[in-house]
C-alpha cells in the first residue's frame, strides 16, 4: 500500500496498522466496495442538500462540485499533537510579536539584526498604511493557518505560513459532521476531539480584541466581498456559526471615526470587524481609491481605535515566503526558544550564493513566488519542463527578492478511496490557530489530499479533496472554551 | 436587521406578488380571447399589457417590443391552443421572456436573486422552493409549454407562487424579515388591483357580463364576489367590491390595512412618514363615499396609485435610504497644477 | 525666514455630495532646517478631525462628512519658521552609495514607483550625464537635478493626474510634480536612493503664482531630495534651478507623490466637484532676510567643502 520514499501515516514499515488507526483500518477492512460506495453516495447527497459546494471555474458559468471529502480519516494522535499544538502556538505567538514588533514597535529584530531592514521595506504584504495602528493585546493575526507537510523521515515541517485572510475552517467543520453521521459506530469506540466549538472560539476571541472603549458586550460582524465571491459560503457560514451580522462594504459606514451598520433602525455601532477582503479593497480613501468593496473612513477609524479589523492589515509582510526563512530566528529572539517544529530548507535568492547554488540545482528544488498562497505559481524542479525551468531561471534574476527556492519535501500518504479500493495518496495538513487572549489550536484543521495517484497537488481545484481530520485523546479540561 | 437585506426582502416580496398577478392576468385575458376575433383579441392583450405596465425596457436591436409583436403577422393563424398565434405568442413573451421586465421568469430570477443573499435569514425550505421553482421556469422546454398548453403551464406557475407563500406563512418567523417581505407583496398587490379597475373600469361600462367576469377572474375575485354580492355585476360594484371589501384579500382596502399594520410594528417609535401616508390612503379609502368617487373614478385612483407609490417610496426613505448604493469617486489634489 | 502659510482647497458639487472622507497632508515638517510654530486645521461642513504621524513622518489631518453637501472647504494655516539647509561636501564618492548598510537603509528609495518607474532610454541619458565614475555623490544628484531643469519646460496645468516618466520625457513639458518625479527616477535608475518632497516655495521666482510684496499667491511645490553618504539628504528644487533654502517649506517626503499627496480621498453621489485650491504666503520677517535669488544653474551653488567648524556655525 506505502509508496516507497514517502511517509505511510497509517502503517508502519512492515506494512502493519500503526496503533492509532487500528479501528479505522480494521472498521473499513471489513466493507464491501459496494458498501463504501454507499456511504459515498450519501456523503455526496449530504453535501448537495445542505448546498456544500465549491466552484470550479473555467467552465460557461463555473461549475458547482460537491465538496470532495475522502471517507478515510486522518487520524492524529494525542502525545503527536500536543507536540504540534505547542510548536503551532510558539510559531504565531513569534509571528504576531514580529507584526508588533514592525507596525506598533521600535523594529527591534531590524535593529538588532535579526532582519535585514530592506526584507521588510521590499516586501509587497508590508503596508505603510498600518503603520503605527495598535492592535489590542498585539493580536494581529487573530486567526492564522499555517500549512504542514510530512516529509519522508516523518518529521512534520512548516511549508508556508497564512496570516491574512486563511479559509477552509468551514470544510473542516462540515467534515465532521457528515463524518459523524456516516461512520457513528466508530466515533463511539475513540476519543475523537471535538471542532464544532469553533464559532464560539472565534467569537471570543474576537470579542477579546474590542476597543477597550466600547464596553463589555462588543458587536462584532462578519465582512464579504459578496455572494459572487467563492468563499461566501465559508464567510456566511462564520457569520451564522457565531450569530453576527454578515455585511458588505456598503452596510457599513464611518461617522467621526466610528464604524456603523446601517440597519432599518438607523446606524448601529460595531466594534469589531472579522474582515474576508484583501488589504488593498478595505478602504478607497488609502488603498485601490476603486474599490466598492471597502469602507471609505475604515483605516482612519482603525487608527482612532473606535474599531479593531481582524486580521490586522498588513500581516502580508509576516506571511511573506522571504520572511518565513527568518521564523526560526524570530522564534529564538522573541521567546528565547528553539523552534518546535522545523521549515523546511529555504533558500534566500536575493543572497548571491544562495541564488548561485539554487541556479545549478534548479531541475531539484522547489521554486516558490514570496507574496502567493494557494500554491500559484510554484515550479517543481523535478517534474518542470526545460522551458518552464529556463522561465524560473529568467524571473529569479530578474527580481531575486521576489522568489525562494525549497528542497522538494515529500508529501506523506494515507489511503483514499479510489473508486473501487483504498489506494496510498498524497496529504497536507493546514491546522487554524486563534490568537486571542491566548492561543487555541482547533484539533486537526483541514487535510488535504491529492486524489489522483502520485500527484502532489492538493488544491481544490485540481483534483484535490479534503479529508476529516481526527485528534485523539481527551481534552485538557483548562484548554476547553467555556 | 441589515437596511440592505430589509430591502432585499421587499423586493423580494414585490417580485413574487408580481409574477403571480401577471400569471393570473394573463390567464384571464387568455380564456376570454378564446371565442373572440383576432381584432378583440389583439385589442385585448394591448389592454393587458397597459394594466401590467409592461413592456421591453429597452428593446435590443431586431426585437419587437410586445406592442409590435401583436400586429406583426396576418390575423387569423390559430395556435395549437386555438389561439391567434400573435396574442399567443405576446402571452408567451410575457410570461417567459426574461428580457421583459415584470415576466413571470423575469420576477422570480429577481425574487431568487434577492434570496440568495438573505440565505441566512429565509427557510431552507423557502430557498429549496423559490429555486425549484427557477429551475422550472428556466427549463429549456418551458416555453414549449407554454406554447403548448398555456393554461396547464399558467396554473402550475400560480401553484408554485401559492405553494411559495406557503412555504412564507408557515415557515418563516414573524420577525422584520418576514415583514418587509409582506409588506412588499401587500403594495405591490394593492398597486396591480388599482390598475386593473383603471384598465378595466372602462371596458365594463353597461357591457356584458363577460366583462365582469374578466375582470373578476383577473384577480381570482370572481367566486368571492359572487358569494358576497348575490346579484349580477354591475361595474360600480366590481369597483367598490375590489376597492373596499373588507374580506377579500386583493382588495386595495386590505391590502393598505396589513401594509400599515405591518410598517406600524416596525416602527420603532412615533409615526414614520410611511406610516402616516399609509394611515392617510387607509382611511381615506375605509370613510369614502363610493358613489361620489363613481362620478369621477379614474381621477380618484390615480390619486389612490400616486398614494400608493408615494408609500412604497416612503418606506424606502425611511427604512433603506442608507443602504442605497452610490458610486465612488476618488479626488486628489496635485501640486503646481490648480484645475 | 518666518512664514505664514494659509492653505485652502474648496470643492463645488454641481449636486450634492452624500458623504466624503478626506486626508490631508498640508502641515510643514519639523526637522533640522524648519521649525513650526502653529497649525491649525479648519473644515466647512465642520467634521471631527484626526490627526497622526505616517509612516514617513509627515502629519496626516483625517476627516469625513457624512451629512449631504454641496460644498467643502478645507482651511489650514501655519506659521514656520526656516532656515537654508547645511551645505553638503563633495567628498562622499559614487561608489560610497554601493555601501550595503547604505543600501539596507535605503531601499525603498532606490526602486520604480507607481510615478517613478523608467525605461532603458531613460536610464541611459541618466548615465550618460553621470558616467560611472565622473561624479561624487553630491554632484551626481546636482547634475541630474540640472539636466533635469534644461530637459524641461514649465507648463502649468500640464498634468491633472501625474504622467509616467516616458511621457513627460517625451513632452518635455511638465509641472513641478513631474520635474521631481523624472529627477527621483534617474537618481534611481544611477543607483543613487532619492526621496520626492511636496511643499510650500515663498519666491518670486516660482512660476506658479504671483507675488505683491511680502505676499506670494501660489499653489503648492515639489522637488527632490537625493541621499549623500555620511551627510544626509541633499534637498533640490529642479523645477527652479534652485538649490532648496529658507524659502522652501517642506511637508513631507515619499517614494513618489502618492505617499505624500496634499489632498486625497473620496465621495460619494452623482455630482461632479469643481476645484479651488490656493496657497497664499505671508513673509513675517521681510527686513532682515530678503528671499534667494533665483541661480542660474545648480552646480554654481554647490559649495567648497568647508570644514566641521563652518558647517556647525552655518547651522547655529
Amino acid at each position: 500500500m506505502s509508496v516507497p520514499g514517502f511517509f505511510d501515516e497509517a502503517a508502519d514499515s512492515s506494512g502493519r496498522a500503526r496503533e492509532h488507526y487500528r479501528t479505522v483500518q480494521e472498521w473499513f477492512d471489513r466493507l464491501t466496495p459496494a458498501q463504501v460506495s454507499g456511504l459515498e453516495e450519501q456523503r455526496n447527497e449530504s453535501f448537495r442538500r445542505q448546498g456544500i459546494t465549491f466552484t470550479v471555474y473555467g467552465g460557461e458559468e463555473g461549475t458547482e462540485r460537491t465538496w470532495p471529502m475522502d471517507l478515510f480519516p486522518r487520524i492524529i494522535d494525542a502525545s503527536e499533537w500536543a507536540v504540534l499544538e505547542r510548536g503551532l502556538t510558539q510559531r504565531i505567538t513569534a509571528l504576531n510579536r514580529f507584526l508588533d514588533d514592525i507596525y506598533a514597535g521600535e523594529q527591534a529584530a531590524v535593529h538588532e539584526g535579526i532582519v535585514p531592514r530592506r526584507l521588510i521595506t521590499s516586501s509587497s504584504g508590508f503596508e505603510r498604511e498600518a503603520m503605527n495602528v495598535s492592535v489590542p493585546l498585539g493580536a494581529r493575526c487573530l486567526v492564522a493557518g499555517i500549512d504542514l507537510v510530512r516529509g519522508a523521515d516523518g518529521v512534520y515541517r512548516v511549508l508556508e505560513d497564512n496570516l491574512r485572510n486563511p479559509s477552509g475552517i468551514s470544510y473542516v467543520i462540515e467534515n465532521r459532521a457528515a463524518m459523524t453521521k456516516l461512520l457513528p459506530a466508530v466515533f463511539s469506540d475513540m476519543a475523537v476531539r471535538s471542532v464544532d466549538h469553533y464559532g464560539r472560539s472565534l467569537l471570543r476571541a474576537l470579542r477579546s480584541v474590542a476597543p477597550p472603549a466600547c464596553g463589555d458586550d462588543p458587536t462584532v460582524a462578519v465582512l464579504t466581498p459578496g455572494i459572487f465571491n467563492s468563499a461566501y459560503f465559508e464567510h456566511a457560514f462564520l457569520a451564522r456559526s457565531m450569530g453576527v451580522e454578515l455585511v458588505e462594504g456598503r452596510d457599513l459606514v464611518v461617522d467621526d471615526h466610528v464604524v456603523a451598520m446601517r440597519t432599518t433602525q438607523g446606524l448601529e455601532r460595531v466594534d469589531v470587524i472579522y474582515r474576508r477582503i484583501d488589504d488593498h479593497f478595505l478602504d478607497p480613501v488609502v488603498f485601490n481609491p476603486h474599490s466598492t468593496l471597502g469602507v471609505p473612513g475604515l483605516m482612519a477609524a482603525t487608527r482612532a481605535g473606535t474599531v479593531t479589523i481582524a486580521n490586522s492589515v498588513g500581516n502580508g509582510v509576516g506571511d511573506d515566503k522571504a520572511v518565513y526563512a527568518y521564523v526560526p530566528e524570530l522564534i529564538r529572539f522573541y521567546l528565547g526558544e528553539e523552534p518546535i517544529i522545523p521549515n523546511a530548507d529555504t533558500y534566500l535568492l536575493w543572497e548571491p550564493d544562495q541564488r548561485a547554488e539554487v541556479l545549478e540545482r534548479l531541475d531539484e528544488l522547489v521554486v516558490k513566488p514570496v507574496a502567493e498562497s494557494g500554491g500559484y505559481g510554484i515550479v517543481i524542479g523535478p517534474t518542470a519542463t526545460d522551458a518552464e525551468l529556463a522561465e524560473a531561471r529568467e524571473k529569479i534574476v530578474a527580481d531575486p527578492r521576489n522568489w525562494i527556492a525549497q528542497e522538494v519535501v515529500g508529501l506523506s500518504t494515507l489511503p483514499a478511496w479510489a473508486g473501487d479500493h483504498f489506494a496510498s495518496r498524497h496529504i497536507d495538513l493546514r491546522p487554524f490557530v486563534l490568537c486571542g487572549e491566548q492561543a487555541e489550536v482547533i484539533p486537526g484543521g483541514l487535510t488535504r489530499v491529492a486524489l489522483r495517484e502520485g500527484s502532489l497537488i492538493v488544491n481544490s481545484s485540481q483534483g484535490g479533496g479534503s479529508k476529516d481530520t481526527w485528534v485523539l485523546g481527551n481534552p485538557d479540561p483548562a484548554a476547553a472554551p467555556s | 436587521m441589515l437596511a440592505r437585506h430589509a430591502e432585499d426582502m421587499f423586493w423580494a416580496g414585490r417580485y413574487l406578488e408580481r409574477a403571480e398577478d401577471t400569471a393570473r392576468m394573463v390567464r384571464a385575458t387568455l380564456l376570454s380571447t378564446v371565442a373572440e376575433s383576432p381584432a378583440q383579441a389583439l385589442h385585448r392583450m394591448h389592454d393587458l399589457t397597459r394594466t401590467l405596465r409592461l413592456e421591453a425596457p429597452a428593446p435590443a436591436e431586431g426585437a419587437q417590443t410586445i406592442a409590435e409583436s401583436l400586429t406583426s403577422s396576418p390575423p387569423m393563424l390559430r395556435s395549437q391552443a386555438g389561439l391567434d398565434i400573435d396574442v399567443q405568442a405576446a402571452a408567451t413573451r410575457l410570461v417567459c421572456s426574461s428580457a421583459v421586465a415584470g415576466s413571470v421568469v423575469f420576477c422570480i430570477g429577481r425574487a431568487r436573486e434577492n434570496f440568495r443573499s438573505l440565505r441566512d435569514q429565509i427557510p431552507s425550505e423557502l430557498w429549496e422552493e423559490i429555486n425549484r421553482f427557477h429551475l422550472q421556469l428556466g427549463h429549456a422546454d418551458f416555453p414549449g409549454a407554454m406554447e403548448q398548453d398555456p393554461f396547464r403551464t399558467l396554473d402550475s406557475i400560480r401553484v408554485s407562487c401559492q405553494t411559495l407563500n406557503g412555504v412564507l406563512s408557515t415557515s418563516m418567523a414573524r420577525g422584520e424579515a418576514y415583514r418587509f417581505l409582506a409588506l412588499g407583496q401587500n403594495l405591490e398587490r394593492s398597486l396591480m388591483t388599482c390598475r386593473l379597475i383603471q384598465a378595466r373600469y372602462p371596458e365594463m361600462d353597461g357591457s356584458s357580463y363577460d366583462e365582469m367576469a374578466l375582470t373578476l377572474r383577473s384577480v381570482s375575485a370572481l367566486e368571492a364576489y359572487q358569494r358576497t354580492m348575490h346579484s349580477s355585476p354591475l361595474a360600480s360594484d366590481v369597483a367598490r367590491f375590489l376597492l373596499l371589501s373588507d374580506a377579500f384579500p386583493r382588495s386595495v382596502l386590505f391590502c393598505l390595512r396589513l401594509s400599515e399594520s405591518h410598517v406600524g410594528s416596525m416602527a420603532a417609535n412615533g409615526q414614520p412618514p410611511p406610516l402616516r401616508r399609509l394611515g392617510q390612503l387607509r382611511s381615506g379609502l375605509e370613510f369614502a363615499d363610493f358613489d361620489e368617487m363613481a362620478t369621477d373614478l379614474p381621477t380618484h385612483l390615480r390619486a389612490l396609485e400616486t398614494g400608493v407609490r408615494e408609500a412604497a417610496d416612503l418606506v424606502g426613505d425611511h427604512f433603506f435610504r442608507n443602504a442605497e448604493a452610490f458610486t465612488l469617486h476618488s479626488q486628489a489634489v496635485k501640486p503646481g497644477a490648480p484645475s | 525666514m518666518r512664514l505664514d502659510i494659509c492653505y485652502r482647497t474648496k470643492f463645488v458639487f454641481d449636486a450634492p455630495a452624500r458623504e466624503s472622507q478626506n486626508e490631508l497632508r498640508a502641515c510643514p515638517a519639523s526637522d533640522g532646517r524648519q521649525r513650526l510654530l502653529g497649525y491649525r486645521v479648519l473644515v466647512e461642513p465642520s467634521a471631527r478631525m484626526l490627526s497622526f504621524t505616517d509612516y514617513w513622518g509627515t502629519r496626516v489631518d483625517q476627516f469625513g462628512v457624512t451629512d449631504s453637501h454641496a460644498e467643502l472647504e478645507v482651511t489650514a494655516e501655519a506659521s514656520v519658521e526656516t532656515q537654508d539647509p547645511p551645505s553638503f561636501s563633495r567628498e562622499a564618492p559614487r561608489r560610497s552609495l554601493a555601501d550595503p548598510d547604505f543600501l539596507d537603509r535605503h531601499q525603498e528609495y532606490l526602486n520604480p514607483t507607481r510615478h517613478t518607474s523608467w525605461d532603458e532610454a531613460m536610464a541611459a541619458e541618466a548615465r550618460d550625464l553621470t558616467g560611472p565614475d565622473a561624479h561624487d555623490a553630491v554632484g551626481t544628484a546636482m547634475h541630474i537635478a540640472d539636466h533635469v531643469a534644461d530637459r524641461l519646460s514649465y507648463q502649468p496645468g500640464t498634468t491633472e493626474i501625474g504622467q509616467p516618466i516616458t511621457a513627460i520625457l517625451a513632452n518635455g513639458t511638465g509641472v513641478c510634480q513631474d520635474y521631481a518625479h523624472l529627477a527621483v527616477a534617474m537618481c534611481r535608475s544611477v543607483g543613487m536612493p532619492a526621496r520626492y518632497v511636496s511643499g510650500y516655495l515663498f519666491s518670486s521666482s516660482d512660476r506658479t503664482g504671483s507675488i505683491e510684496g511680502d505676499l506670494v499667491r501660489v499653489q503648492t511645490h515639489a522637488w527632490f531630495e537625493a541621499a549623500v553618504p555620511g551627510q544626509g539628504w541633499l534637498a533640490l528644487d529642479p523645477t527652479n534651478r534652485l538649490a532648496v533654502g529658507r524659502q522652501h517649506v517642506k511637508i513631507g517626503h515619499g517614494r513618489d507623490y502618492g505617499d505624500v499627496p496634499p489632498l486625497r480621498g473620496v465621495y460619494s453621489g452623482p455630482g461632479v466637484p469643481r476645484l479651488e485650491a490656493a496657497v497664499e504666503i505671508r513673509r513675517m520677517d521681510p527686513t532682515r532676510q530678503p528671499p534667494a535669488p533665483m541661480r542660474p544653474s545648480l552646480l554654481a551653488a554647490v559649495r567648497a567643502p568647508r570644514t566641521r567648524d563652518q558647517q556647525q556655525q552655518q547651522q547655529q
